[in-house]
C-alpha cells in the first residue's frame, strides 16, 4: 500500500509537452528543442552559485552558505546538492547567467510568474506565453501534454492539451470510433471529435510524476521526430522564508531534485541532447541577507542554468554587481544586470532558427531586446 | 509619454497595444543597471571533485573492469524473478531476449510483469551491462521490485548492480543465473538461456 506522503511526493512536479504536430500538418522541423524548467517559489541565486569571491557574501548570509561548495574558478561555487549539473559545466554543457533575471521588481509570486511565462512585462496583460508565441512564429502549431495549458506554451487556437493518467487502468477510447463520430456530426461537435481522434491517436504511455521520472519521459518524447519541440516542466518549494538551509534544508533539497531533472532529461534525450536547450526560469530571486526566520524573502536578480549540446562552453556569464550594500538593488537584493529575456530570445533563436528582432519585437514585444546568442550557443 | 531610452538594456515597449505599465513603474525598470560587456568565467573543477560529482542513475564505472570483447555475438533470452530472503521463492518479474556484442548487452523485446510505470523501454534504454572475461554480466539495470495493482500509484525503478554472483551454469558461459541484491528482504535473480549465434 503506498502512503500518502509518497503519493504526494509523486504529485510534486509537472510536466507539459508543445509542438507536437498535429496529423496531416506539414511543415519544416525545427533544428532544435527547448526545455523550461519552472523554478516556482523564487530560487535563491546566491546559494545555488554563491560567489565565494565577493568579500560581501559571508557577511550577509555567512549562515546559509553550503560549507563544501563546488569550486568552479576563483570567484564562484556551486551548491553541492548541484554535482549532476557541475559534470555538465565540466563537459561544456552547461552555462550559468548570474545576476539576472526579467526586468520584474515587484517581488509578488502570481504577478511574476505570469510575468516569466507570458514574457510580458505587464502582469496578465498577455493570454499567451513566449513559447506559444514562438512556436506560432515558426509555424509550428501542435499539442501540449499536460493536465493544464501552462500560460508559457499557450499560442494559437490549434495548440490543446491532454494528460496522460498516471494511474494504472485508465482506458483510452479508439482513435477510429472517434473519427467516425467526426464524420457523423457537423461544426463545433465534428471538431471536438477531431480533435479526440488526434488525441488518441498519438499513443501515450502513463508517465510517473516524480521529476526525474517525468524528465525522463520529456526526454524520450522529444527524441521522436514526430513528437514535441517544447517541454516545460516546474518544480515548486523554492520559497524559503524560513530555514531555508545550506548544505541540506529545504532549499537544498530542491536543487537537489532540480539536478536530478537534468540529469534525467540528458537520460532521457539521449542524442537529441544535442539539439536541445534546457534553462531555468525564476520568478525572482531572493534577499542578499538574512531574515529572522533563517531565510530569504522575496528578491529581483537570481542565476539562470542551462544546459544542452547546443551551448557554446561550460561558463559564467555575468556582469557582476557586487554584495556591497550601496550596490544593491533597493538596498536589499542582488541587482540585475543580464536580462533574461535574451537568454530566452537567444534560445528560441538558436532551436528554433527564428531571427532575433522578429523575436524580441513579437515575442518579448521589446525591439531593443539585447542579443546574447553568439556568446552562448555554439 | 515616455521615451524609450535605447542605451539601457533594460527597455519596454510602449507600442504594444496591451501595455498599460504604471509610468513610476516604468521609469524604475528603465532606469536599472544594465550590462554592456557581460564578462565570461571559466570553469575550472579540481580532478578529485568530479571524481565524486553525481552521476545519471545508470551510470557504472567501467575503467577496471575486463569486458569480453571478444566474446561472440549472440543473442539469448533472459528472466529476471524475485526471490525473497525469507522464503526463496522464485516470482517471474520480467523476460525478453537481449543480443551482446563485444560484450555489451543490448536488450531487444522485454516485458515486466508488474504493471505500473514497467515498459520494455527501461531495460532497452537504461540497462547498462557488460559481460566480464571472468564469466559474469556486470554494471547496472533498472529493476521494478514491486507488483502494482490497479489503483495504486506507480513508482520508477531502483537501479540494482550485477556484479559478482553466479548461482547456476558453466563458468566463462554466458548461460546462467546471477543473483542480485535488492534491499533488505529480496534479491534478484537474471537468468540467461538459449543463447545462439547473430551476425
Amino acid at each position: 500500500m503506498i502512503s500518502r506522503r509518497l503519493f504526494l511526493k509523486t504529485t510534486g512536479a509537472s510536466l507539459a509537452l508543445a509542438g507536437i504536430p498535429i496529423s496531416g500538418h506539414t511543415r519544416d522541423l525545427p533544428n532544435g528543442n527547448i526545455v523550461v524548467i519552472i523554478l516556482e517559489g523564487g530560487m535563491d541565486g546566491l546559494a545555488a552559485v554563491p560567489p565565494l569571491g565577493d568579500p560581501d557574501l559571508e557577511r550577509h548570509r555567512k549562515a546559509l552558505m553550503a560549507t563544501n561548495p563546488i569550486s568552479l574558478n576563483p570567484f564562484f561555487g556551486l551548491h553541492p546538492a548541484l554535482g549532476g549539473y557541475a559534470g555538465m559545466l565540466a563537459n561544456n554543457e552547461a552555462t550559468i547567467i548570474h545576476a539576472t533575471n526579467f526586468p520584474y521588481t515587484r517581488r509578488s509570486h502570481f504577478e511574476g510568474q505570469n510575468v516569466i511565462e507570458s514574457g510580458n512585462l505587464t502582469p496578465f496583460a498577455d493570454r499567451s506565453g513566449w513559447i506559444g508565441r514562438a512556436l506560432d512564429l515558426a509555424q509550428m502549431p501542435g499539442r501540449a501534454l499536460s493536465i493544464d495549458m501552462p500560460l508559457i506554451i499557450r499560442g494559437n487556437l490549434n495548440n490543446d492539451n491532454y494528460y496522460p493518467a498516471s494511474l494504472v487502468g485508465s482506458s483510452t477510447a479508439s482513435p477510429a470510433l472517434m473519427r467516425l463520430l467526426s464524420r457523423h456530426h457537423q461544426g463545433f461537435t465534428a471538431t471536438a471529435f477531431e480533435k479526440l481522434s488526434e488525441k488518441y491517436a498519438y499513443e501515450e504511455k502513463a508517465a510517473a510524476r516524480d521529476p526525474v521520472s517525468l524528465a525522463k519521459y520529456a526526454g524520450r518524447q522529444l527524441r521522436n521526430p514526430q513528437g514535441p519541440s517544447a517541454a516545460v516542466l516546474r518544480v515548486n518549494d523554492f520559497d524559503t522564508h524560513a530555514n531555508q538551509g545550506s548544505d541540506k534544508g529545504q532549499h537544498s533539497r530542491q536543487l537537489s531534485e532540480l539536478d536530478d531533472i537534468f540529469l534525467g532529461l540528458k537520460s532521457g534525450l539521449k542524442d537529441e541532447w544535442k539539439n536541445t536547450i534546457i534553462l531555468t526560469l525564476t520568478e525572482f530571486g531572493r534577499t542578499v541577507k538574512i531574515n529572522g526566520t533563517v531565510g530569504t524573502d522575496h528578491g529581483f536578480a537570481s542565476a539562470g542554468l542551462l544546459a544542452g549540446g547546443m551551448l557554446k562552453k561550460g561558463q559564467i556569464l555575468t556582469e557582476w554587481p557586487g554584495l556591497a550594500n550601496k550596490y544593491l538593488f533597493e538596498k536589499r537584493d542582488l541587482q540585475s544586470t543580464i536580462d533574461y529575456r535574451s537568454v530566452c530570445a537567444a534560445a528560441i533563436e538558436k532551436a528554433y532558427g527564428l531571427d532575433h528582432n522578429l523575436i524580441a519585437d513579437k515575442v518579448f514585444y521589446t525591439p531593443a531586446l539585447p542579443r546574447l546568442t553568439d556568446k552562448l550557443f555554439l | 509619454m515616455f521615451l524609450i531610452n535605447d542605451a539601457l538594456g533594460f527597455s519596454a515597449s510602449l507600442s504594444h497595444p496591451k501595455s498599460n505599465i504604471s509610468a513610476p513603474y516604468l521609469m524604475k525598470i528603465n532606469s536599472l543597471k544594465r550590462s554592456v560587456d557581460v564578462e565570461s568565467f571559466e570553469i575550472t573543477i579540481d580532478e578529485p571533485s568530479l571524481k565524486n560529482l553525481k552521476q545519471l542513475s545508470n551510470f557504472f564505472d567501467f575503467k577496471d573492469v575486463a569486458i569480453w570483447s571478444d566474446l561472440p555475438h549472440q543473442q539469448c533470452q533472459f528472466n529476471i524473478h524475485r526471490r525473497p530472503f525469507h522464503d526463496r521463492r522464485l516470482e517471474l518479474m520480467a523476460y525478453g531476449e537481449f543480443n551482446i556484442r563485444e560484450g555489451i548487452f543490448d536488450f531487444q523485446s522485454n516485458s515486466w510483469r508488474t504493471n505500473g510505470m514497467s515498459d520494455e523501454t527501461y531495460l532497452k534504454e537504461e540497462a547498462n551491462l557488460r559481460f566480464t572475461r571472468s564469466g559474469l554480466p556486470v554494471g547496472i539495470i533498472p529493476y521494478f521490485h514491486l507488483f502494482v495493482n490497479q489503483g495504486e500509484v506507480a513508482l520508477p525503478p531502483l537501479y540494482v548492480e550485477l556484479s559478482d554472483t553466479k548461482e547456476e551454469g558453466n563458468a566463462l558461459s554466458l548461460e546462467g543465473s546471477y543473483s542480485f541484491y535488492v534491499d533488505e528482504w529480496q534479491e534478484g535473480i537474471l537468468s540467461i538461456s538459449k543463447c545462439k549465434p547473430i551476425a
